[in-house]
């Protein structure tokens, strides 16, 4: 078996809590390989968003280690960190959170701008994969929630990133909106060759993926 | 500039409103500023507008100059360079000869027509030292309807002279200034044949104890009025200077406030500080320039279709100098918000916060 796009070893997060610590992850291990699609499940409380802030090069862990495409994340400064950010992972939010003043394509040229390569014709052909050619000039106040969605999961893709992190990303929509979303997530995993871990608490969406985990009081097993 | 120009684009009318703001200040100081360079013209410009250095008056004169009186004693000590002339000013009214009616306030500069204080001509001929009725004026006049060769009254000795020249717009405590030679002196004020106001040098001088030694500028603050005129309209300037900067600082730290979501998404996804922070500077350089050159067209504007009695003078380099403050002030009042957005964590993009 090939090497862990994403390896987590003995993560573990504690935060002060007055005179006492409160830990939110204990000891969690976690990997997941090239081409896989996986989901975290778990109440809300339980230390998912934690754990995904740890997976995104957002939050340092308290103990353990942490690897990116074989490189530690650990102990990068936070300028290292958004650079990571920016090349090696795609991030999916909550509701989207798509820049209010960019065309649905200056949403992708703007990433691709910060990495230092402008491809437009590579922006629109993503896009049109994900069935928005009607909406490259369009502001984002004109989509519907899903349309939105698949706008943000082609600005997670643009980059070409290793790994996709998706913070529940049905929690907006509809069931059959949330569905396709997730479909098209589980498309770009399988076609691109990517690696994508996804939060969510909707049970509905789980016989897209290849992997579940669940989250319970901080620690994390592997159930599929 | 991308994220800029595109934001920009965007909320037009909010960024409108600002620049307007911004629009309405900078116009506002430069009018004020305008005014005050004008009011100080008005006051001055007789002395100003000459290559004095250097005035002597006696010693108790508190650097006024209708309050030095100097003799020819006080003369013979006092003159050290061969250029150095003396220079009597009296304040007073005179009347058209064609309407009795209008009189108009003036001062009269007693000179010697072969020395530097003599009037630099714009039309018409010279001052000489001869003997005559013929006198050169400041341009100013010219508001009052006085034309080349009109003859005019001194009210007080009833004495007529005629116009044969016109000099710039020179004044002195906001009246025109006539051209006299020692001789014309003489036939509006006698006392001038052994009394004068002032000994003035194209030089600098060292003291001499016993009299007063000012440079011209401090003889220009000392013109009544001059000061208070001027210190009141640098405070407001001052003032709106300060009042710009917290009203932009304000007004572009909500705006930020507004956009911190979206600051920490960009963040999230891999945007540096220094991206951020370049993008906002951007933004308030780029609206405040806009705002400024408006405003200096317009003040442009403005300046040549006003009256010529309106006291208002602004110069390139002046308007120039205003403008690059002004940049300054709006980079300055966007370092509020620029704290902000450094201080923005990515992670608040994750966890969602409807």
């Amino acid at each position: 078996m090939s090497q862990p796009i994403l390896k987590l070893t003995n993560i573990s997060k504690t935060y002060p809590d007055g005179a006492q610590t409160n830990t939110v992850l204990h000891d969690v291990s976690f990997e997941i390989q090239t081409g896989e699609f996986a989901a975290i499940v778990g109440p809300s409380g339980t230390g998912k968003s934690t754990l995904l802030t740890i997976m995104g090069a957002l939050l340092h862990p308290t103990s353990g280690t942490i690897t990116l495409a074989g490189q530690e994340l650990t102990s990068l400064s936070a300028k290292a960190q958004t650079t990571i950010r920016l090349n090696q992972i795609g991030f999916i939010f909550q509701s989207a959170e798509l820049i209010p003043y960019l065309t649905v394509q200056d949403q992708l040229t703007l990433i691709q701008r910060l990495a230092g390569h402008v491809d437009l014709p590579k922006a629109q052909a993503i896009l049109t994969n994900l069935g928005l050619a009607h909406h490259l000039q369009h502001y984002p106040k004109i989509l519907s929630g899903g349309e939105k969605q698949r706008v943000a999961i082609a600005r997670a893709l643009i980059n070409e990133p290793p790994l996709i992190l998706a913070d529940e990303p049905t929690a907006s929509l509809d069931a059959q909106r949330g569905r396709e979303v997730v479909a098209s997530i589980k498309a770009a995993v399988h076609q691109q060759n990517r690696a994508a871990v996804m939060v969510t608490h909707d049970e509905r969406v789980l016989d897209l993926v290849d992997h579940v985990w669940q989250i319970a009081d901080g620690t994390l097993t592997q159930i599929r | 500039m991308f994220l800029t120009l595109k934001e920009l684009r965007y909320s037009k009318f909010k960024f409108s409103a600002l620049a307007f703001i911004i629009f309405l200040i900078v116009f506002l100081v430069l009018f004020i500023t305008g005014l005050a360079n004008g009011l100080a013209n008005d006051s001055g410009s007789a002395l100003k507008n000459t290559t004095a250095k250097t005035f002597i008056l006696q010693k108790d004169a508190d650097a006024r100059l209708n309050r030095s009186n100097l003799t020819e004693q006080d003369w013979q000590r006092l003159t050290t360079k061969t250029s150095d002339t003396r220079l009597s000013v009296n304040q007073a009214t005179i009347q058209q000869t064609a309407h009795q009616k209008a009189k108009t306030d003036i001062a009269y500069f007693v000179v010697d027509a072969n020395s530097f204080l003599a009037p630099t001509i714009t039309s018409g001929h010279q001052l000489t030292n001869q003997k005559t009725n013929q006198v050169v004026v400041s341009r100013k006049l010219q508001t009052d309807g006085y034309q080349k060769g009109d003859w005019f009254k001194d009210t007080t000795s009833g004495h007529r002279f005629q116009i044969a020249g016109f000099t710039t717009a020179t004044a002195y405590s906001h009246s025109p200034v006539i051209y006299l030679n020692a001789q014309q002196g003489l036939l509006i004020n006698p006392s001038t044949k052994t009394q004068f106001n002032a000994v003035v040098s194209d030089h600098t001088k060292s003291t001499t104890s016993g009299y007063q030694t000012l440079t011209t500028k401090q003889v220009i603050s000392a013109i009544p009025g001059y000061s208070a005129e001027q210190s009141s309209l640098y405070l407001m300037i001052g003032f709106l200077y300060v009042i710009s900067l917290f009203v932009l600082a304000i007004f572009f730290y909500i705006m930020t406030l507004q956009k911190k979501a979206d600051f920490g998404v960009l963040k999230a996804l891999g945007a540096q500080n220094r991206y951020l922070v370049n993008h906002l500077l951007t933004e308030i350089g780029l609206l405040a320039l806009i705002a400024i050159l408006i405003a200096d067209g317009a003040i442009i504007g403005i300046s040549l279709i006003m009256p010529t009695s309106m006291p208002f003078s602004l110069t390139p380099v002046v308007i120039g100098g205003t403008s690059a403050i002004f940049l300054v002030v709006a980079v300055l009042s966007a370092l509020l918000s620029l704290i902000q957005v450094t201080r923005i964590d990515p992670i608040s993009a994750i966890g969602g916060h409807a």
